[in-house]
């Protein structure tokens, strides 16, 4: 009855081939990584979907992108629902992509041979990132139209083919019309392409590593070449367990979606005045997750900030796992061998955030320094 | 788990279900319902969104989701959303949507949204007092009656010189004060001090605003001012009887104020003695136009005797009452001892040459104020509040230019602008026609202008002098260029006989009785009556009048009988003397009639008989539709009576 | 037979699974009505034309929206200008009494219906009513036998 209906479910070659053999089902009912990878797809599959709904009411023109979006807010039946689960979404993604890329760095699960699994996780990262910038600029209201302004301006920055640059991602000289379908192509049909591929990659070496290292390993640290892993301990998986899994991630995307919904309820995303390159707000700010940049920016030195300290850190993050060639603490959280490296990493990330927190909440118009309790002069 | 996302779908399923306009549409149903029920028959009801999408406009317009009776003439008296829209002479809803006449979101759907004012859109509804400024967006400059408003602000912006100081594309730049070079021959020192200090308390009429200066500053703005050469002394005689009649026959209140009673064209002449040098007032009596060419005064020709007799009198009988002489002296005093140099700064920064012209030392800086050309769809960011405490929703241009229009330095206390102390009334027409200036451009289909545009009439030659000596214009209007206070002389010719016109130049006699202003007799020579009328004559005549020569016979005219006919028919069929008088026999309101065949030409009775709204389109006469024979009878009696 | 005890785990269970494909059923016909649009840009298929007082006896051609205003005494119709062959505005023929295509020669009687030519069915006759405002509204998502007239 009921379990034969769910075996007919899930008890099916199309789940299993997720996996080479029979899974460590035990273990991973027990993992305490709360499965961020999977989370980050989930919500690439609601960003899919509601992206491909929004693309019906949309037009990337600079007289009628704007319009769309009041059309959607106000006109088209669960627009606005859409809409801001769309932008919710994006934003959550955001941040579970970088969470989850913590949890592999404290667990050191990019060791061997998992080295290559974390480029391209890293280049996943950045696909969300410029995911994120396109999109932005899409309703084409003042608050894109300056982040791409300042956007475009800080690519100028690049020694030699800083202008090229911006001429390349502008298709002009000016943020206009060619910047908008520029913008909409790659949001919607290359980056996603892209993504899907990457991330094909990234699933297909996940399944060829075995998964979980702490799934493997169960937490035993030393291991020399050649030795297998030790037999599974605790109850015997059967064939319920495994459609527990797949119960538990569903219930975890269901979860997600439930955010997603919920804040979109909630919160309207926000939509400034149409693009009025005659008016410019202040402060005009990036958006959020690019703030931290601009507070750097700000410092002064475009090249120093813009260009060189962004792109060092990619490289030296992508090379991480080729730098630490360790054997210890692999699969478990905080190893204290790793103190050094944690630490460095908790570093880099709080300034990051700081840098993102003040440029976001404590800067004021002119870019001046404001407390949260002082208030800013309006005209 | 499951459950608490389907409690999130049915939340999200109820929110999507509930725009708020669907209260007031069901609203609307049920209110149909009401009214079709006398006709008993089921009114068809679509819910949903309605829009109309003005191509030519690039406006959506999705006002009538809500504004559901506005077409429909049986909810004329029903509360809002629903009342019918006013007639709307001609702007289809289909062809011109709501919003650009209205201002407003008209993409939203929801009360605040579509009204504003609201984040993120800068143009809320228009209050009613505005409404109008989106006249002139179509129909151009001149548009007068049919936007009253707008036309008064219109008006006001021109006279009061904002355009000096302001540039706005498209409208010429005058200046509309006097010059202010010689202003030593023109005032008293401690007058002009006085008038810089606050011109309202001298002429309260004047569209001079007022700059705020301090004592000081005006001080030295008046010594920057008074230069110009010594003015000659004149010594001035005690007032005459003469001097007076020559003063009243000459009918200057006709044009100049006297304690608030006259003519509104010319400065008020009560306290004229404090404000002019003698010498001045002679010459100005003189030749009006020598020390400001723009001058409306005429050049009457009195002889220098009883230009001396006239200024006796004004001097000594129009004094400033409340004038203290010691203060008037310690005033110039001041003037005299005022720094030139800070007083040419004040001026330059003030920005006085947006008015006045031929400042001495001072180089006119062109227009210092922000640029109006687009004032109307200004951005709100740019628009400063300064130290006035506004609250959000109440951050609207309309608001902002009207209390800068009320008070131009309540924002700041280093604001340049005068004051001009509009009153409400006054700063809602400016601020109407400030906010049609919108700077842009209508599709050619939208755009008709309407009004009538300032005829550009400028007579050369010897009739152009003769009628630039007398600024006829001032008065008359003459094919469509001109004043309003006199008759339109655009007919003249087909009018009047020469022989009055000659009797009548010489000595202008009252010919409306009911009229305060009356032509000032001017010394008028023989060979000017002669140009005048030969222009008149050949020029400004009219076919229709002139066709009618001969139709009828002089021996027919004197025939007793018709003009028996012509009395009974004057006195009880129309009842004219109700409005007009013969022999002093009659009503006010007319022209006097008296001897009128002396004057009016045989065949502009004739004409003006049959249609006396001809000319005149606001004429009080009533059209009576006379019969050709009454006509004839009429006119033989009016030129009979001798 | 036993009766099977249901636990509250059980029934839970069942409602979550009921929710979950509900929820994934109702967001997908939520997305179907989101699809529809609710505002067209587009001119509008019901739209008032002038006053019955407008139109004289006999038929009357508007251009733009392509339709035949046909009043006999008080009586007003309206029928589509378009030749249901391939699109072309017919012309009427006052003295054939006939509509006449000319891109391919179909012709239409008084009546709209085919008499000749490439055309299959007969030209749409709309409804017309009379709004509160005096004046005719046609409505061409409602199309109506020859025989229905308005009486004004």
């Amino acid at each position: 009855m009921r379990t034969d209906a769910r075996d007919l479910l899930f008890q099916n070659r199309f789940w299993k081939s997720f996996v080479r053999k029979e899974i460590p089902v035990n273990q991973w009912l027990r993992t305490k990584i709360l499965g961020l990878g999977l989370i980050n797809f989930y919500l690439f599959v609601i960003l899919t979907i509601t992206g491909i709904l929004l693309m019906f009411y949309y037009t990337p023109d600079t007289e009628r992108a704007y319009q769309g979006i009041k059309d959607l807010e106000y006109v088209a039946s669960f627009g606005l629902i859409f809409r801001n689960m769309h932008r919710y979404a994006a934003y959550l993604m955001l941040i579970s992509v970088f969470l989850h890329m913590s949890r592999v760095f404290f667990t050191a699960e990019y060791r061997e041979p998992r080295e290559f699994n974390w480029v391209t996780g890293f280049v996943l990262f950045l696909c969300t990132a410029v995911m994120a910038i396109t999109g932005y600029i899409l309703p084409w209201d003042q608050k894109g139209y300056w982040a791409m302004t300042i956007t475009s301006n800080v690519v100028t920055s690049a020694p030699v083919i800083g202008e090229k640059l911006k001429y390349l991602i502008l298709g002009g000289n000016e943020v206009g019309q060619n910047a908008l379908v520029h913008a909409y192509g790659m949001h919607v049909k290359i980056m996603p392409l892209i993504i899907g591929l990457v991330m094909g990659v990234h699933f297909w070496r996940i399944r060829k590593d075995d998964f979980l290292a702490w799934a493997v390993w169960g937490g035993h640290l030393d291991f020399k070449e050649g030795e297998t892993p030790p037999a599974p301990q605790g109850p015997e998986q059967g064939p319920s367990l495994w459609q527990d899994i797949i119960v538990r991630e569903l219930s975890k995307f269901l979860l997600i979606l439930a955010l997603v919904m919920g804040i979109s309820l909630l919160f309207n995303a926000p939509l400034e005045e149409g693009a009025n390159p005659s008016v410019t707000p202040s402060p005009v700010k990036a958006p959020w997750f690019l703030v931290g940049m601009q507070e750097l920016l700000s410092w002064g030195a475009p090249f120093f900030f813009g260009v060189l300290v962004p792109n060092v850190m990619i490289v030296l993050i992508i090379l991480i796992p080729y730098m630490d060639r360790g054997r210890e603490g692999i699969g478990v959280w905080f190893h204290p061998s790793r103190r050094l490296a944690n630490i460095l990493f908790t570093a880099v990330v709080t300034v990051y955030l700081g840098l993102i927190i003040v440029g976001q909440f404590l800067r004021g118009p002119g870019w001046v320094f404001y407390w949260p309790w002082q208030s800013w002069p309006i005209h | 788990m499951a459950l608490l996302v389907l409690l999130l779908f049915i939340g999200q399923l109820w929110k999507n279900s509930n725009p708020s306009y669907l209260a007031y549409q069901k609203q609307f149903k049920s209110l149909l319902i009401q009214k079709a029920a006398q006709k008993s028959k089921d009114p068809e009801f679509r819910f949903g969104v309605r829009q109309r999408w003005i191509e030519k406009l690039k406006k959506t317009d999705r006002c009538e989701t809500c504004h559901l009776g506005m077409e429909d003439p049986r909810f004329q008296n029903a509360l809002q959303p629903f009342r019918s829209h006013p007639d709307v002479g001609g702007h289809d809803f289909e062809k011109f949507g709501c919003t650009v006449c209205h201002g407003g979101q008209g993409l939203a759907t929801s009360r605040n949204d579509a009204h504003g004012p609201v984040e993120n859109w800068n143009q809320a509804i228009y209050h009613q007092a505005f409404m109008e400024n989106s006249c002139g967006l179509c129909h151009g400059e001149f548009i007068q009656d049919q936007a009253p408003v707008l036309a008064r602000g219109r008006t006001a912006f021109q006279e009061h010189g904002c355009r000096g100081c302001h540039l706005v594309r498209g409208k010429e730049r005058i200046i509309v004060g006097p010059p202010l070079d010689r202003m030593t021959q023109r005032v008293k020192s401690d007058w002009l001090y006085r008038w810089i200090l606050n011109p309202k308390a001298y002429l309260p009429k004047t569209k001079m605003p007022n700059p705020k200066f301090s004592p000081q500053q005006a001080a030295d703005v008046a010594a920057v001012l008074f230069q110009g050469g010594k003015s000659l002394e004149v010594k001035v005689g005690q007032p005459t009887a003469e001097g007076k009649k020559t003063f009243l026959d000459s009918r200057c209140v006709s044009c100049h104020s006297l304690e608030g009673k006259g003519g509104i064209l010319g400065p008020e002449l009560s306290k004229i003695s404090s404000k002019m040098v003698p010498d001045r007032l002679i010459r100005i009596i003189k030749n009006p136009h020598e020390l400001w060419a723009a001058s409306q005064m005429p050049i009457y020709g009195f002889s220098d005797q009883e230009i001396l007799k006239i200024v006796d009198y004004l001097v000594g009988e129009y004094i400033d009452l409340e004038l203290d002489e010691s203060q008037a002296a310690a005033q110039a005093r001041m003037v005299q001892a005022g720094n030139k140099l800070r007083g040419k700064e004040l001026i330059e920064k003030q920005g006085c040459t947006g008015c006045h012209t031929q400042i001495e030392g001072v180089k006119d800086r062109g227009e210092i104020g922000l640029e109006m050309t687009a004032i109307g769809a200004i951005h709100i960011s740019h628009l400063d509040f300064g130290r006035i405490r506004v609250a959000p929703q109440d951050r609207t241009v309309p608001n902002w230019l009207y209390n800068k229009m009320k008070n131009s330095r309540l924002f700041k206390t280093d604001l340049k602008m005068p004051d001009y102390a509009f009153g409400d009334r006054e700063a809602e027409a400016v601020t109407t026609y400030l906010l049609g200036l919108k700077g842009q451009e209508v599709p050619a289909a939208f755009s008709l202008p309407l009004g009538v545009k300032p005829s550009s009439f400028a007579p050369q030659g010897k009739f152009g002098r003769v009628v630039d000596k007398y600024r006829c214009f001032t008065c008359h209007k003459i094919l469509g260029r001109g004043g309003e206070m006199a008759t339109d002389l655009t007919q003249e010719g087909s009018r009047v006989h020469r022989a009055w016109l000659e009797k009548f130049m010489k000595a202008p006699d009252t010919i409306r009785p009911i009229l305060v202003e009356r032509m000032p007799p001017f010394k008028i020579q023989a060979s000017e009556i002669e140009t005048l009328y030969t222009f008149f004559e050949a020029a400004l005549v009219d076919d229709r009048v002139e066709n009618l020569t001969g139709t009828i016979k002089e021996n027919a005219l004197r025939d007793p009988a018709l003009i028996q006919q012509g009395k009974n028919l004057y006195h009880q069929k129309y009842a004219c003397q109700a409005c007009h008088q013969i022999n002093h026999q009659g009503g006010l309101i007319g022209p006097d009639l008296t001897k009128v065949g002396d004057r009016l030409r045989i065949e502009w009775i004739l004409y003006y008989l049959r249609n006396p709204k001809a000319f005149v389109k606001r004429s009080v006469e009533p059209a009576f539709k006379l019969a050709d024979k009454e006509i004839e009878a009429m006119a033989a009696f009016l030129v009979s009576s001798k | 037979m036993t009766e099977r005890q249901y636990t509250r785990r059980e029934i839970l269970n069942r409602i979550g699974w009921v929710a979950t494909f509900g929820t994934f059923g109702g967001l997908t016909a939520a997305s179907v009505r989101y699809v529809i649009p609710n505002v067209l840009y587009e001119p509008s298929l019901i739209f008032k034309i002038g006053r019955p007082q407008d139109y004289p006896e006999g038929v009357d051609y508007i251009d733009d929206k392509r339709i035949f205003v046909i009043r006999q005494g008080n009586l007003i119709k309206v029928v589509s200008g378009v030749c249901t062959h391939l699109g072309c505005s017919v012309q009427w023929a006052e003295e054939r009494n006939r509509f006449e295509c000319p891109c391919h020669g179909s012709l239409f009687n008084a009546r709209g219906q085919v008499t000749v030519g490439p055309a299959q069915t007969p030209l749409s006759w709309y409804e017309v009513t009379l709004t509160a405002d005096g004046r005719l509204l046609v409505d061409e998502n409602r199309p109506v036998p020859f025989q229905r007239t308005l009486s004004v």
